[in-house]
């Protein structure tokens, strides 16, 4: 695996994150992590501005794991500013949240999310989730040409 | 005069028999009582037998008696021996005793003239009699008619007015005085300006024109200004009255029907619909809002209630992974404890969601096979449960208008739990059918499981509510209350029939089965 293949993690429970690093700390990829705590922050380091401005955006993260439910910009939001800028447009995402309301699914998938998961209560299904979800979009699937 | 004898119905030959007699009674006294007379005043007795012949039998009983007395004198009085002056005597006998007969008849003509006059005036009399008493009753019938019409107007419930052809009024009724708060006196012989609105004077007027032109008015409305200022509004029939040659209209008579009342009660029926909408409207919007809350509020619950025990399981599991070895057994069971409770609350709200979801979403009905369905859902049950044996009996051509999802929840629910009830028995039978009631289709799910004692049938349907503890049985108690919703939604009812350890028999309908 490249070095430069990195996970964007848009979430801003501390305790989600947390746990989502220990698993990838279990499958050693925590290095490879990237934490956003809010919508805007998710789109500063995408687009390089704010808190991110200068940074080179041609290294674009591999996957985002994108919450919904976010303090300032929600993850819809940001999945459509992800969407709608040639920059980003091809750029996989993975809805990953604690609701399966359907009007979520929807959107999401209206909006071009790649995969919607649910975060599951149980850690043991959950890191199972994400390892599962780690291995593919890092190792197996191919991304778009840049 | 009061002979009463009918002189016609008396013959000629008898009225000349009785002369012949009344002479002869005449001779034969003058022979017994007046012999020593001799020759002496020898018409004594014949005078009066002429008249009284005459009197009796006429003109010719008198000529007759006449004729037989100058016989007689001549003859048998005289003996044919006369002196001048006895012939003048006979003369002067006979032509008064013919001047007699005949002034008999005259006075006998002149009795049946005054006769013939009295039956003529009687007649015309009993006519006249006759005219005066139909005259009477027709005036008396006149009367009652008139009496009869006057009534009928005057007490009508309805305002009625007869005016002239100066447009005078004439006739004024009881109602309209109460319409006008006009006394009949007051207004007979106006015009009809009087009864109308100064605004509305010149149009009501213009229609009073046209009644009074022959045109009949047929439920014109027109508002009648009352004497106090409160104005009612009347429908007005007219009629033009003619003359008795029909060829002149005299009167125009008009009826009105007095409809201030019914539009009261339109416009407060059209009140209370305008309340009752808005009314609808508030409601609606409140529930809207409510509906708006509950969703908020579902998907608050969805995405933040399960973040806490997300992490109450990870880090449990987490300290289970990290301390193995470290921690004694029964703080080991107590954090597997937190865990197990953790996932069985996720659970718990994954139901409540969708309790929640089943009330708001949108239903569509559409033909359901629910025999498909039940089979394909027994088959699922069984793929799940590959050691147990069920019989599932599924009735054919159970077809239901209804939603399609909705009607696999309930299908899944009464069926899992009818397979989970009969997790003890053997054999296990489960039975889908359904009934006809009361025009009602009621469809049934059965099972010969652990069935529940009736006195709890109500407690059923709650959510969350459990007949069996989670140790015999497990799960939420969610599915029936799914059941009940989605039913109840359908506008049918769900209800339970059942015995300890005899089995249980579910039933539902699903309303009317339209959309």
């Amino acid at each position: 695996m490249d070095n430069d293949k990195t996970i964007l993690l848009v979430e801003d429970n501390p305790d989600d994150v947390e746990l989502t690093r220990q698993v990838f700390t279990k499958f050693k990829l925590a290095n490879r992590i990237v934490e956003a705590h809010d919508g805007v922050e998710a789109l500063d380091y995408l687009f390089g501005t704010g808190a991110h401005a200068g940074r080179d955006i041609s290294k674009a993260p591999q996957l985002i794991l994108l919450d919904i439910k976010l303090p300032k910009i929600n993850g819809i939001e940001v999945l459509r500013r992800i969407r709608s800028d040639p920059r980003t447009r091809l750029q996989p995402v993975v809805i990953l949240t604690s609701s399966k309301e359907e009007k979520d699914v929807v959107r999401s998938y209206a909006l071009g999310a790649n995969s919607y998961m649910r975060k599951p209560v149980d850690f043991a299904e959950f890191s199972e989730a994400i390892r599962v979800l780690g291995l593919y979009w890092l190792v197996f699937n191919e991304t778009p040409p840049r | 005069m009061s002979w009463n004898w009918n002189w016609k119905a008396t013959s000629l030959w008898q009225r000349l028999l009785v002369a012949v007699l009344i002479v002869a009674a005449a001779s034969t006294f003058r022979a017994v009582f007046f012999g020593s007379l001799g020759k002496g005043i020898p018409y004594l007795l014949y005078y009066p037998a002429v008249m009284a012949a005459a009197l009796y039998g006429g003109l010719w009983a008198g000529f007759l008696a006449t004729a037989l007395s100058s016989l007689l004198v001549f003859l048998w009085i005289q003996h044919g021996l006369m002196t001048a002056v006895e012939s003048l005597a006979l003369a002067i006998f006979i032509i008064s005793c013919t001047l007699i007969s005949f002034v008999s008849r005259a006075e006998r003509r002149a009795e049946v003239r005054s006769k013939l006059a009295r039956e003529i005036t009687e007649v015309a009399n009993q006519k006249l009699r006759g005219e005066a008493a139909m005259r009477e009753q027709t005036e008396m019938t006149l009367r009652e008619t008139k009496e009869y019409l006057e009534n009928l107007i005057g007490y009508a419930n309805a305002p009625i007015i007869v005016w002239d052809a100066n447009g005078k009024i004439t006739s004024f009724n009881h109602a309209f005085e109460e319409i006008a708060g006009q006394k009949a006196e007051q207004v007979l012989g106006h015009g009809l300006d009087f009864l109308f609105a100064v605004d509305e004077r010149e149009r009501a007027m213009g229609i009073v024109r046209r009644a009074s032109a022959g045109e009949r008015l047929e439920l014109v409305e027109v508002p009648i200004h009352h004497a106090s200022g409160i104005q009612r509004t009347i429908l007005w029939n007219s009629a033009p009255i003619f003359s008795a040659d029909k060829k002149r209209q005299i009167a125009t008579i008009a009826q009105g029907q007095d409809i201030t009342k019914r539009i009261q009660a339109q416009a407060e029926t059209q009140q209370l619909n305008n309340q009752l909408e808005q009314r609808v409207r508030d409601r609606t919007a409140e529930l809207e809002a409510a509906n708006r809350e509950l969703e908020a509020f579902s998907y608050s619950v969805s995405h933040d209630l399960r973040a806490p025990l997300r992490a109450m399981d990870g880090f449990s599991m987490a300290l289970l992974e990290n301390c193995r070895g470290k921690l004694d057994p029964a703080s080991q069971r107590n954090l597997e404890r937190i865990r197990a409770n953790s996932q069985r609350m996720a659970e718990l709200i994954d139901d409540l969601l969708k309790l929640a979801h089943l009330s708001r979403d949108a239903m569509l009905r559409e033909r359901v096979d629910l025999t498909a369905m039940a089979e394909e859902i027994g088959a699922e049950l069984q793929d799940a449960e590959t050691g147990r044996v069920v019989e599932l009996v599924v009735a054919p051509a159970l077809i239901a208008n209804a939603d399609k999802r909705m009607m696999r929840v309930v299908l899944n629910n009464l069926l899992g739990n009818a397979w989970k009830f009969t997790g003890k028995t053997a054999p296990a039978r489960v039975e889908v059918g359904a009934r006809e009631q009361r025009g009602e289709r009621q469809f049934f799910v059965r099972d010969n499981g652990a069935g529940f004692d009736m006195a709890y049938a109500d407690k059923l349907f709650g959510a969350f509510q459990r007949l069996h503890s989670t140790s015999e049985f497990d799960g939420n108690g969610i599915g029936l209350a799914l059941v009940e919703r989605i039913v109840h939604r359908h506008g049918g009812r769900a209800w339970a029939e059942g015995a300890v350890g005899l089995g249980a028999t579910l039933h539902f309908t699903l309303g009317t089965e339209r959309n």
